[in-house]
Formats: C-alpha cells, sequence, structure tokens
C-alpha cells in the first residue's frame, strides 16, 4: 500500500497522477465520458497503470489514497442537466429566487461587466433552477425571532407533494422562511415528504446551510437538490467499481472548500463538489512556494479558454461565501478562486473607436484559436503567442498538435495589424501586452479588493499557458518571484494530493458586540466543534490529529456586509472576543481603506473549520550532475521581446534534461512537454531540486 | 447588427499614444475606478447604496471632463460632467494633496436632489495636479423636515433639507471639524453618513496610491495624452454614429403622475434635431416646474445621456468626449431646468425617467431595431419611522429607519430578439437593483412581507414581451406601538397614470396601483404616488406593479414561447388566445397549430378593418 494516487475528471479530459513512496511520478490523461463517468475514471486508472508499467489490478491493490477531483457537478449546472427540480416554499414566495438577486454587472462572478454592457440588456435572463411550474408552497411562517406566526399545515404539504409526484421531480428543495433560527417545519415538511415519497431526493435548507438571508441559503439549496441525484449516483458506482477491481484505500472527493470528504459526506450535500474544478491548485501552489520560503502566494492556472487566480496570503488558502454560479448565489464556503474571463483563447478585436481590447469573448476549444486550423478566423492571444515566437507551432502540446503560424500571421494582420496601421509583429506584441496587463489589472484587484500588496507575494503559474506570460505579469504586478511548477499542466490534479481533510461549519448569531452572550457563542462553537469531530472521526482520523479553526463574521453596526476575522483558538473570553474585534477593525481598515475603533460593532455569524493534515507527497528530486546547459539546448529562434522592441535569437531549452541548480539567463525559453515558460532579458531562471522552475532580476 | 452600423476604426489617423498602452492605461483606470465602487457599496450603511447600488464613480481631468468610468449606477457617473465644474469654479488653483470635498447643492452644483451627495478628491502626482476622482451616492440621511430626502409637500429647497455648496472638509488629510460638525449636526444618523464619506476618502486614498504607480510607469505626459486620446476617441465614435441617423426632426413625450400638490400629470416633451454628426434634444416645450418632481440641469443633460447611451452601440467610450456631439437645451423654469428654491425631492426618479422615456421615443423612430420596450416605472413604497422599542448604538437615541423593499418594482421592456428582464424594476438602476433579503429587511424594518410574486397578464405583448408584473403585500407588524412614528412614503413612485409603452407593434404595460387595507374594520385607501401615509400596526400594504412593454407584433410570437408563458403560468389561456391568437389546449397544454394559424389571420384582418 504504497502508492498514491489522484485523478482529475474535467469536461473534456481526465487526468491522472501516480506518485509512488520514492518519489516517481507516472501521469496519465483519457478522455472524459459524459455519458458514464466511471468508464473514463476507470479508463484513466488503466493507463496510470500502464505507465507506471504494472496491471490496473496491481495498481488498485497498491493504492492507499485516490484523490478524485470531478468537475460533474459544475457541468451539471452549466449544462441544464440536472434534476427535475421542485421546490415547496413559504406560502407567498414560490417566485423569490425568480427574481434577480445577483447584480447584472455581477452575473458572471469576478469577471465583471465591462462598461460597454452598462446599459445592454441583449442577452438571456439568467433562469432559476425550478421552473415556475414546479414551485409549490406550504401554509406556515416564522417571524425574525423564529417564533411561529403560522404553524405548518401539514395537509399543505402533502398536496404539494402530490403536485410535484404527479409532475414527476426528481429532487424537492424545501425552502423556509427563517428556518435557520427554527428548523423545526422544514423537518417536519422532511418527514411528510419521506413518507409520501420516500424515493424522491429531498434538501432542507437549513441543512444544506444554516445562515441569515433567505436567498443565499435557498439557492446553494437548490443547487444542492439539482445536482443530488446524478452526483449521488455517480459517488456510489465509483466507490463501488473501486472496490470490486481491488481498491482497498481510501476514496476522497475534492470539495469546492479546497479540502476532500469521503463519499458518504459529499452524497450528505452533493453541493461541496460545485465549486471544486479550481479549488486544488493554490494547495500544490502553496507546497511550491513553502519550499522557496515564502507564505505568500498568488496561484495561476491558465489553461486555453480560462484563467483562475488565487491569493493565499500567510499560507492559508482563503475561503469564501460570495461565490456567484451560472448568475445565481452559491454560498457554501468556497476556496476564493476567481476567474478572470483570459486565457489562450481570448479574441483580440479593435472596438468602434479603434481601441484594442483583448477578450472577455473566447474562441473556446474549438474553433478555437486561428493556428489551431479549425477554421477559426478570429486573432487570439495563442496566435499572438505563437507569431511572437514564444510557442513552437511544432512542438504544441509536447507535438500532439501542429499549429499553424501562417493562419495565426494571417488573422492579426487582417484584424489587427492593418486597420491600426501596425507591422504584424507590433500587432502581436500590442495583443500579448493588452493581455498581459488586463489580467495584471484583473489580479490586482483581487489583492487589493481583499487588502494585500501584490509586491509581498510570489507567483506560482500552472496550467498549459500560464509560464508563457507569467513573468510579465510577474514584473506588471511587481510580485517578487516566479515559480513555476515542473507539474504545471496538471496543476489541479497535483494539489488535490496536497488537499487536506477540510469541513466548514457556520452559525448565524446576530449581536451588538456590547450584548453578545459569550456562553452562546462558546455553545455555537461547542456544537460546530462536535460536528466536524464526528465527521472527521468517521473519516478515520484520530482526534490528535485534528486541527480547528474559529473565524467570526463581524460588521460596523448598520453595514449590510462583513468582514471574517480570526477568532483566537481555546474558548471565547472577554479578552479573545476583544482580539477578534481588533482583527475586524485592522481588516476593514486594510479592505476598505478605513476604520474606526470607536464605532459600534456588531456580529452576524460564526464559522468553524476542521481539518485532518494529509502527509504531502515526496516527489522525486532531479539530478545534480552540474551538467552544463549547452546539452540540453534545443535550437535558437526569432522571439519578439519587448525591451529590444523586436525579434532576437533565443535559446530554446529542454526542461525534461535540465538539472537542478541550472541558471539561465534570459532572453531564453524552457519547452516541457506540455508547457513552454518564457524568460524576458532581464530575469535569471533557475531550476531548484524538484525541478520547479525559479527567477531573479538580474544585476 | 449594431455593429454593421458601425463604420471602420478611425483610430489610425488621430491616434497619438501607441495602441498598447492607450488600451493598458484605460483598463487600469476602469480597474481602480470599479474598486473604489466596489469598497464603498462594500462598507456603506445607507440602505439604497448598499441594495441598489445606488452610487457611482469617475475620473475626471483637471479640466473637469470625465475620461473614464466604471459600471455602477450610470446617473451618478456622468452627472459629474456639470457638477464637478462648480468644485473647480469655487476651488480652481487651490486643490492639495490629501483634500477632499463634497456638496449636494441643487442650484449650485446642480447635479441632482440633495441626498446625492457629491464626493471629490483631487489625484496628485509629484506634486501636480492629475484629476479627480468623483463620487456620488445617495446617503443615509440628508436633513430636512422627513428622513432620507424625499418630502413631499417641502415648502422649498430649504425645508426639503440641507443644501451642501462645495466645501472642503478635509484639508491636506485634516479634517475641518467645525464645519464638518455643522453639517453633521443637521442631518439624521449623522455617524452613519460620516462612515460611508470617510470610506470614500479612504477607498480613493488607496485608488490615488494605485494610480500613481500606473504614472510611475508610464510617465505622466503619456497617461495624459492617452486621456486625450479617450475623450477624442469617444466624440469620433459618437459623432460616426451620429452620422448614418437620418437628418431630421424626430418627436417624443411623456410624464409622470402629479407633483404631489395639484392633481394632474405634468409633462415632458423632447424635439430632437438630427443634423450631420451631431443631434439637439430640446426640451423647452416641457411643462412649467412645480413641486417636488423638478430635474436639476446635471441630471436632465444625464437623462438624454442615457437614452442615447443605450440606443448606440455598446462599445462607443463613455466619457465627456461622446456627450460633446450631443446637445440639450430647455428654457429656465421648466420643469426640466427649475430655478431657485423649487424642490426637487423625486426628481432622479420621477420626471428624469419620463425624460429618458420621451427621448426614447424620438430614437426609436430612427433605430427601431435598437428601441426598447418601456420599463415599469419605480414603483415602492419607503418605509420610514422610529421603533421606539429599540435604542440605536450609532446614536444612543431610538431607532431612526428608512427604508424599501425594493421588491415590488416591476419588469424591464422587451428587445428585438430577447424578452424584457423580470423584476429588475426601472431602467435607471441597469439591472444593479438587488432585491434584499425579506429576511434581512423584516429583522430592520418593522413589516412582514406576506406575498411577493410574479403577476399573470400584466406584460406588455409583444414579439417579444414585456417581463412580467409584480404583485407585493406587507403587513405592518401588530406589536408595534400604536403611537409609533410609522410612516410609508410613496415619495418617488410614479406609474399609476403612465404605463410602460410598447414599440415597434408591441403592447403597452398595465398601471401600478397601490392600496392600504384595514383588516379589522374592512376599509381600503388608495395610495397615491408622492404622497405620505401613516400606518397602524396591522394593516396591510398591496402593491401591483407592471411588466415591460413589447416589442414588435404579439401574432409574430413564437407558438412555443406563448405555450411556454402559459404553461409558467405567465399569461393565461385567455390571452394566449385574444391577444397573442394562439390557442392552447388546457388539457394538454398543446397548441392547435391549425386554430391559431385562423384564429391570427383573423385578428389581423379585423385590424385593418
Amino acid at each position: 500500500m504504497s502508492l498514491r494516487v489522484s485523478v482529475d475528471s474535467g469536461g473534456t479530459f481526465t487526468d491522472g497522477i501516480l506518485i509512488d513512496e520514492h518519489g516517481s511520478v507516472a501521469t496519465a490523461k483519457a478522455h472524459t465520458t459524459p455519458k458514464d463517468l466511471t468508464l473514463g475514471t476507470m479508463e484513466c486508472l488503466s493507463r496510470l497503470a500502464s505507465a507506471y508499467g504494472i496491471t490496473r489490478g496491481d495498481l488498485l491493490a497498491k493504492t492507499s489514497t485516490i484523490v478524485h477531483g470531478t468537475t460533474l457537478a459544475t457541468n451539471i449546472v452549466a449544462t441544464s442537466s440536472g434534476a427535475r427540480l421542485g421546490t415547496i416554499a413559504t406560502r407567498g414566495y414560490r417566485d423569490r429566487l425568480s427574481f434577480l438577486h445577483v447584480a447584472k454587472a455581477d452575473l458572471k462572478g469576478d469577471i465583471r461587466e465591462a462598461e460597454a454592457d452598462l446599459f445592454d440588456f441583449r442577452r438571456k435572463y439568467p433562469e432559476p433552477l425550478t421552473p415556475r411550474r414546479l414551485t409549490t408552497e406550504a401554509d406556515e411562517r416564522l417571524n425574525y425571532k423564529g417564533e411561529v406566526l403560522i404553524p405548518l399545515d401539514e395537509e399543505s404539504v402533502r398536496k404539494a407533494v402530490a403536485y410535484l409526484k404527479e409532475r414527476e421531480v426528481e429532487a424537492i428543495a424545501v425552502l423556509f422562511l427563517f428556518s435557520h433560527l427554527n428548523p423545526a417545519h422544514e423537518l417536519r415538511t422532511g418527514e411528510v415528504i419521506k413518507k409520501e415519497w420516500p424515493e424522491v431526493h429531498v434538501s432542507l435548507s437549513h441543512q444544506v446551510l444554516p445562515v441569515w438571508g433567505e436567498v443565499g441559503r435557498w439557492s446553494t439549496t437548490s443547487f444542492s437538490a439539482y445536482v443530488a441525484p446524478k452526483v449521488i449516483d455517480y459517488v456510489s458506482r465509483i466507490e463501488k467499481l473501486l472496490q470490486q477491481k481491488g481498491f482497498a484505500g481510501e476514496l476522497l472527493f475534492m470539495q469546492s472548500n479546497g479540502g476532500v470528504a469521503t463519499p458518504e459526506i459529499i452524497c450528505e450535500n452533493p453541493a461541496t463538489l460545485l465549486a471544486s474544478g479550481p479549488a486544488a491548485g493554490p494547495s500544490l501552489g502553496l507546497a511550491l512556494a513553502r519550499s522557496h520560503g515564502a507564505e505568500d502566494l498568488l496561484s495561476v492556472d491558465m489553461g486555453g479558454t480560462s484563467f483562475d487566480v488565487a491569493v493565499v496570503p500567510e499560507g492559508r488558502v482563503n475561503v469564501t461565501q460570495k461565490m456567484v454560479v451560472e448568475g445565481k448565489r452559491y454560498a457554501l464556503p468556497s476556496v476564493d478562486v476567481n476567474a478572470v474571463g483570459a486565457g489562450g483563447g481570448s479574441i483580440a478585436w479593435l472596438d468602434p473607436s479603434g481601441r484594442l481590447q483583448v477578450g472577455p469573448q473566447s474562441a473556446g476549444a474549438y474553433p478555437g484559436p486561428a493556428c489551431y486550423g479549425f477554421g477559426g478566423t478570429e486573432p487570439t492571444v495563442t496566435d499572438a503567442d505563437v507569431v511572437l515566437g514564444y510557442i513552437d507551432p511544432d512542438f504544441f502540446m509536447g507535438g500532439e498538435t501542429r499549429l499553424h503560424k501562417d493562419l495565426a500571421e494571417r488573422a492579426i494582420e487582417q484584424q489587427i495589424a492593418e486597420p491600426l496601421g501596425l507591422s504584424l509583429e507590433k500587432a502581436a506584441a500590442a495583443i500579448y501586452d493588452v493581455v498581459n496587463a488586463k489580467m495584471a489589472g484583473a489580479i490586482g484587484v483581487v489583492f487589493t479588493r481583499r487588502g494585500y500588496d501584490p509586491r509581498d507575494f510570489v507567483i506560482c503559474c500552472g496550467g498549459g499557458a500560464g509560464a508563457v506570460h507569467g513573468a510579465r505579469l510577474m514584473q506588471e504586478l511587481g510580485i517578487k518571484d516566479l515559480l513555476v511548477p515542473k507539474v504545471a499542466p496538471v496543476y489541479c490534479a497535483f494539489g488535490m494530493m496536497y488537499a487536506d481533510l477540510r469541513h466548514n461549519f457556520t452559525r448565524p448569531y446576530l449581536a451588538e458586540s456590547t450584548k453578545v452572550d459569550l456562553t452562546r457563542i462558546n455553545d455555537l462553537y461547542q456544537v460546530m466543534e462536535q460536528e466536524v469531530v464526528e465527521i472527521l472521526e468517521r473519516e478515520g482520523v484520530a482526534r490528535e490529529d485534528m486541527v480547528i479553526e474559529k473565524t467570526i463574521d463581524m460588521r460596523y453596526y448598520g453595514q449590510v456586509r462583513e468582514q471574517t476575522a480570526d477568532m483566537p483558538p481555546g474558548m471565547v473570553t472577554e479578552e479573545t472576543f476583544g482580539v477578534a474585534q481588533s482583527n475586524f477593525h485592522q481588516k476593514h481598515r486594510t479592505v476598505i481603506g478605513y476604520a474606526d475603533q470607536s464605532y459600534p460593532t456588531e456580529v452576524v455569524r460564526l464559522h468553524l473549520a476542521g481539518t485532518a493534515k494529509v502527509k504531502p507527497p515526496e516527489p522525486q528530486k532531479v539530478s545534480i550532475d552540474g551538467a552544463n546547459a549547452a546539452r540540453t539546448l534545443k535550437g535558437i529562434r526569432p522571439a519578439f521581446f519587448s525591451e529590444f522592441d523586436d525579434f532576437v535569437d533565443t535559446r530554446i531549452y529542454d526542461g525534461n534534461l535540465l538539472s537542478a541548480g541550472t541558471s539561465l539567463e534570459g532572453p531564453c525559453i524552457v519547452e516541457e512537454p506540455m508547457t513552454t515558460v518564457v524568460i524576458p532579458p532581464t530575469l535569471i531562471l533557475s531550476v531548484d531540486e524538484f525541478g520547479n522552475y525559479t527567477t531573479m532580476t538580474k544585476g | 447588427m449594431a455593429a454593421a452600423q458601425m463604420q471602420a476604426p478611425t483610430a489610425t489617423r488621430a491616434a497619438v499614444v501607441d495602441p498598447t498602452t492607450l488600451s493598458v492605461v484605460w483598463n487600469r483606470f476602469e480597474h481602480i475606478l470599479a474598486e473604489i465602487g466596489d469598497k464603498a457599496l462594500y462598507a456603506t450603511q445607507s440602505f439604497v447604496m448598499a441594495n441598489v447600488r445606488d452610487l457611482g464613480q469617475s475620473l475626471l481631468d483637471p479640466r473637469g471632463d470625465i475620461v473614464a468610468v466604471a459600471a455602477y449606477v450610470p446617473i451618478h457617473v456622468f452627472t459629474a460632467e456639470v457638477s464637478v465644474k462648480s468644485f473647480l469654479q469655487k476651488f480652481e488653483g487651490d486643490f492639495h494633496p490629501g483634500d477632499f470635498f463634497l456638496g449636494n447643492d441643487a442650484y449650485i452644483i446642480r447635479s441632482g436632489h440633495l441626498p446625492d451627495w457629491t464626493l471629490l478628491r483631487p489625484i496628485f502626482y509629484e506634486d501636480e495636479l492629475f484629476g479627480f476622482f468623483q463620487f456620488r451616492g445617495h446617503m443615509a440621511d440628508t436633513g430636512g423636515f422627513l428622513p432620507g430626502g424625499y418630502a413631499p409637500g417641502a415648502y422649498d429647497i430649504i425645508a426639503e433639507g440641507l443644501n451642501i455648496p462645495p466645501i472642503r472638509i478635509i484639508k491636506e488629510g485634516v479634517l475641518d471639524e467645525e464645519l464638518w460638525g455643522l453639517v453633521k449636526r443637521n442631518i439624521r444618523n449623522s455617524d452613519v453618513v460620516e462612515m460611508d464619506v470617510f470610506n470614500v476618502n479612504g477607498a480613493m486614498a488607496q485608488g490615488e496610491a494605485e494610480l500613481s504607480r500606473l504614472l510611475d510607469k508610464y510617465g505622466i505626459e503619456t497617461v495624459k495624452q492617452c486621456m486625450e486620446e479617450m475623450l477624442a476617441s469617444g466624440e469620433r465614435a459618437a459623432r460616426a454614429q451620429i452620422a448614418t441617423m437620418r437628418d431630421g426632426v424626430y418627436y417624443g413625450e411623456s410624464g409622470t403622475d402629479w407633483d404631489g400638490q395639484t392633481d394632474k400629470p405634468v409633462n415632458v416633451q423632447v424635439k430632437l434635431t438630427i443634423e450631420g454628426d451631431e443631434m439637439t434634444f430640446d426640451l423647452s416645450e416641457s411643462d412649467p416646474q412645480c413641486s417636488f418632481i423638478n430635474l436639476p440641469w446635471g441630471t436632465t443633460v444625464y437623462s438624454c445621456m442615457e437614452a442615447v447611451y443605450s440606443m448606440l452601440d455598446p462599445h462607443v467610450p463613455k466619457n465627456s468626449g461622446s456627450m460633446r456631439p450631443v446637445h440639450v437645451v430647455a428654457k429656465e423654469g421648466t420643469v426640466v431646468n427649475p430655478t431657485y428654491p423649487a424642490t426637487v425631492g423625486a426628481s432622479q426618479i420621477t420626471i428624469s425617467v419620463p425624460l429618458v422615456d420621451a427621448c426614447w421615443e424620438a430614437l426609436a423612430q430612427l433605430l427601431p431595431e435598437r428601441a426598447m420596450g418601456g420599463y415599469c416605472r419605480h414603483h415602492c413604497p419607503i418605509n420610514i419611522g422610529m421603533d421606539p422599542r429599540v435604542i440605536d448604538p450609532r446614536t444612543g437615541t431610538v431607532k431612526q429607519y428608512f427604508g424599501e423593499t425594493f421588491a415590488s418594482d416591476g419588469s424591464g421592456g422587451a428587445m428585438s430578439g430577447f424578452d424584457g428582464w423580470q423584476g429588475v424594476g426601472n431602467y435607471r438602476f441597469v439591472g444593479c437593483m438587488v432585491r434584499p433579503d425579506m429576511e434581512v429587511f423584516e429583522t430592520q424594518i418593522p413589516y412582514r412581507v406576506m406575498r411577493y410574486e410574479l403577476l399573470q397578464d400584466w406584460e406588455g405583448a409583444g414579439e417579444y414581451r414585456g417581463g412580467p408584473g409584480v404583485y407585493l403585500e406587507m403587513v405592518c407588524n401588530e406589536d408595534l406601538p400604536p403611537d409609533a412614528a410609522t410612516l410609508l412614503q410613496t415619495g418617488n413612485s410614479d406609474g399609476m397614470r403612465f404605463a410602460p409603452k410598447g414599440v415597434a407593434g408591441g403592447g403597452d404595460g398595465r398601471l401600478n396601483e397601490m392600496w392600504i387595507g384595514n383588516p379589522l374594520s374592512g376599509e381600503r385607501r388608495r395610495l397615491p404616488t408622492m404622497s405620505l401615509e401613516h400606518v397602524a400596526p396591522g394593516e396591510i400594504v398591496y402593491h401591483w406593479s407592471s411588466g415591460g412593454g413589447g416589442w414588435g407584433d404579439p401574432l409574430s410570437r413564437a407558438l412555443a414561447s406563448v405555450r411556454e408563458d402559459v404553461i409558467e403560468g405567465l399569461v393565461s389561456l385567455t390571452r394566449a388566445r385574444d391577444v397573442y391568437g394562439v390557442v392552447v389546449d388546457e388539457a394538454t397544454m398543446e397548441v392547435d397549430e391549425q386554430a391559431t394559424e385562423v384564429l391570427r389571420k383573423d385578428i389581423k384582418a379585423k385590424r385593418t378593418l
């Protein structure tokens, strides 16, 4: 039992990675099989076994842990292929989630609406998950203290269930007002449904997320019920299948909060998978940053169409409850990853005033950039990267795909260079510079909105396209150092091996800070702690290996939005509560730009996270034979660098042959099988003992 | 569609800075502005700023021209065109690093009504004045004889609220305690307003630091050239679009229910002249000024621009450059160009929105494909009052609240190719209105919202239909002491006389309605707009708000869309048949295509008779 495996099942490909007790790594890739996801997952494991030189049966028998990431839930939502969903709401509220509850400017989450779209409504209204015809109501009502104003009429629940049963819904979300304060009506409704119709899946809003504010709670609950049948089906089938094929180790799933959980826990709240796709990258970035003595990290994962960034300050992967998924609130704690809407596929275009713009439209995977030769005619960032000599058209994806440089040139020439009166290369350089500036600007907002200064950070670039742009992003943002992991193309899959078992809990507690009841606060924390301990114990963790972290949401009295402040460990006392309060003021000052220590504050909710550290994998070191770099030189080709305002002959190195301790002066390019590292003239690149790359400024 | 109307880019001729730098600097400006807005929004205690983003910010050059803007509520962004000039007039040559200014005077700053304060911070780079950050937002209070800034029946502008000319409250980083103390003493919940103002200053200071990093990198001269080019390219793009429009004179009109005093509608008239690459909106035939709804000049200019920007290609840069070829004229003493001391409280919605509707009507004759069905007029009473049972820790005195559900606002108008957006309120908020959680509302305001739903058959019909109507019902909590000041102010609500209009053959929406009912006596009273009512514990407030106007002939609406609306309960079987000419079988919910074809022909034939 010595192998550790991670399998990351994305929309198109399923990536697998294996690491053995010596730190040897094998990777594999298989097509994702949407009709029956277990096929693609098992195929990936077969390929992983053969890459390692054993049978799949042997691999499964020898594996102690499989960490499984899946975009299943995300894709269900993106393709509207979830359960036929019915809801039972408090009487009078069946339409609540049909009203826009995310501002139009924020519908795409962190991809902020552009000034150009300000006055424009020419697009489809974001539909709720439950069609109006499947919304029903029950007679019941609580007030804002959780007191019963109208007792639950069970007959109205039975009527609603009969109506939904007749219409063959597959899941029911129960959405009652103030159920987070008093769950009795929701619980009883759950029992009535189970009795009337035992087969249907039921999600109760106070169980999915007990927070104040019906929109976030109900919207998240609807997501949970919507993805539940398919997620539960897949999770239980793959678990059984792996056992049948000889796997006796532990299967863990990647969650939105950046931690992992067992299949049983996932099935209790399937919505925890929803934002898990990019959640693992930051863990790997952090491990890498730590090996270079840094605790403040910017994690960047740039693929063909997406660009995910996460700020990881002080060695801590931040979670947020303010995610927007397909135009709807998703309020479960999720790793604070921002999709910035730029990537290799982002299209360059001129607006009516002649301003060069890049994105947010993307050519996607198909037809993709012009240079793919699939018929795309719009110039993209990848096209510019090819024209500038950064990407070798014959060595894209390790030579698996040949790119057409002539098509890239034609697209840029016709759409950008000619109208602007620029030469081809200047136009390509402009696209490259504009997208870098745009990404840097967006990243800058991610930093400053959270109150951090990029100059204290290192940047870790994963994904196929990250390292083509990483050095420029670093310079643009004034970031200290660039790190490129050897495993950049499988950034998230590898990151999963670093993910800890992690569970987040939250409780509403609304009180002015001068009137807080510390006993009540301690009780609430204790209840959450018991819950987390119970879950971790079910997952086989010993009490002494659990780490409990407490935070508290506070705001100035009268504010609508709050800041999360750290609560010192142990029992909450007058003193530690005071510490939390000054943490709040400090955070408000850095994030907003102002604070007032004498202003009354109030508590809004309490959070508790329980973590069990997973032993990180130990990758193999690369050789330190001090061989001279010349041996690894693949060739020389012209590449454009703005410092020379021209193409210069640039040395191209084979990343697989570079040994630890090697230093290479920019300008140069290192080609790895699935990624390319571009080093501008002012930087020196070095290779660390694990084959990862780092830079320093010359002189 | 819109792009096809665009002329080829013309940047080559006039570009003095390289396009890369221009694009980088422009993006950066927008990011920095957006961030100031995000911080102000995140931290604000003002109910309307927090919930409908009633705020906006812009970057201006030292001459007071708007250079760059961010996607926030645009009225607050573009009134800077008029308002900032008054600060320049008073303080030109006397700006210092760390200064911070504010004002709201409807006749000096002329941006709009009193609760929308303009905040201004000069931006310095190495001791040189680089430009200004401007912020405008709806403060939690602004004094006057009623809270929140809406005071129907106010005798004059002095009674309506505190009139603040351009003043400097922070000089080189030091607060002018005496001046600020005077302002604070004359507004309610003054600590709330103070923290909101200081948060904006703090956010702007952080923005200034970020801007100086940009200036370090590119040099101030280059960035200044970029700013010139932003204005020039805005002007070029707007002129190119206007040049494609047919020269001529076009008319539009609309109105608002009344002014809260004299029971008759108040009308605005638009005469639009297109001549070459310029356009002029002449509003001189609009009604004379009255009370409560008079529109200060900055918002009059903006209202015309809102109509223009929403009709042009969305990618025309929005700044003072693209405002240059658009002229607005109005006679002094009219409701769109009032004179001191006329009151202005409701004007930001209740004459401004009709003015936009009138401009749309004129523009729709030029650009029918770009025209939109009318939006539901703002229709949501404001809850104000005191809760004697609660002591506010900020003031140490009885709690004074000001809020609204924003839940009874109606829906948006249809566009060619798209149905109207449901429940987004009037167009003024451009989709930024976020309906607050009722669980939060009920915690802060002594009411319970009992029904909150979409209305059947309230949409403006069309090939593309307006969004549906909205119904809301709320009860004043029975346990409230009967002597508590519990007021319902219909303030800037409108639309009980003017329904959202359909365009290009689309149908109109319906008229809004508000009632208060007393369940004990069974008595019901109709609640007019722009008024103030006392609500007793246990009384129930009812609202019906219209859907948006339709676009195109309802008889051309796709059968599947009509069927879907019927199944969803938004359109009744009767209306499907009578208005859309679609026969849906009640039992199977299937469309009878043959019967539909006959019926549609029949309706068309009757129309031509």
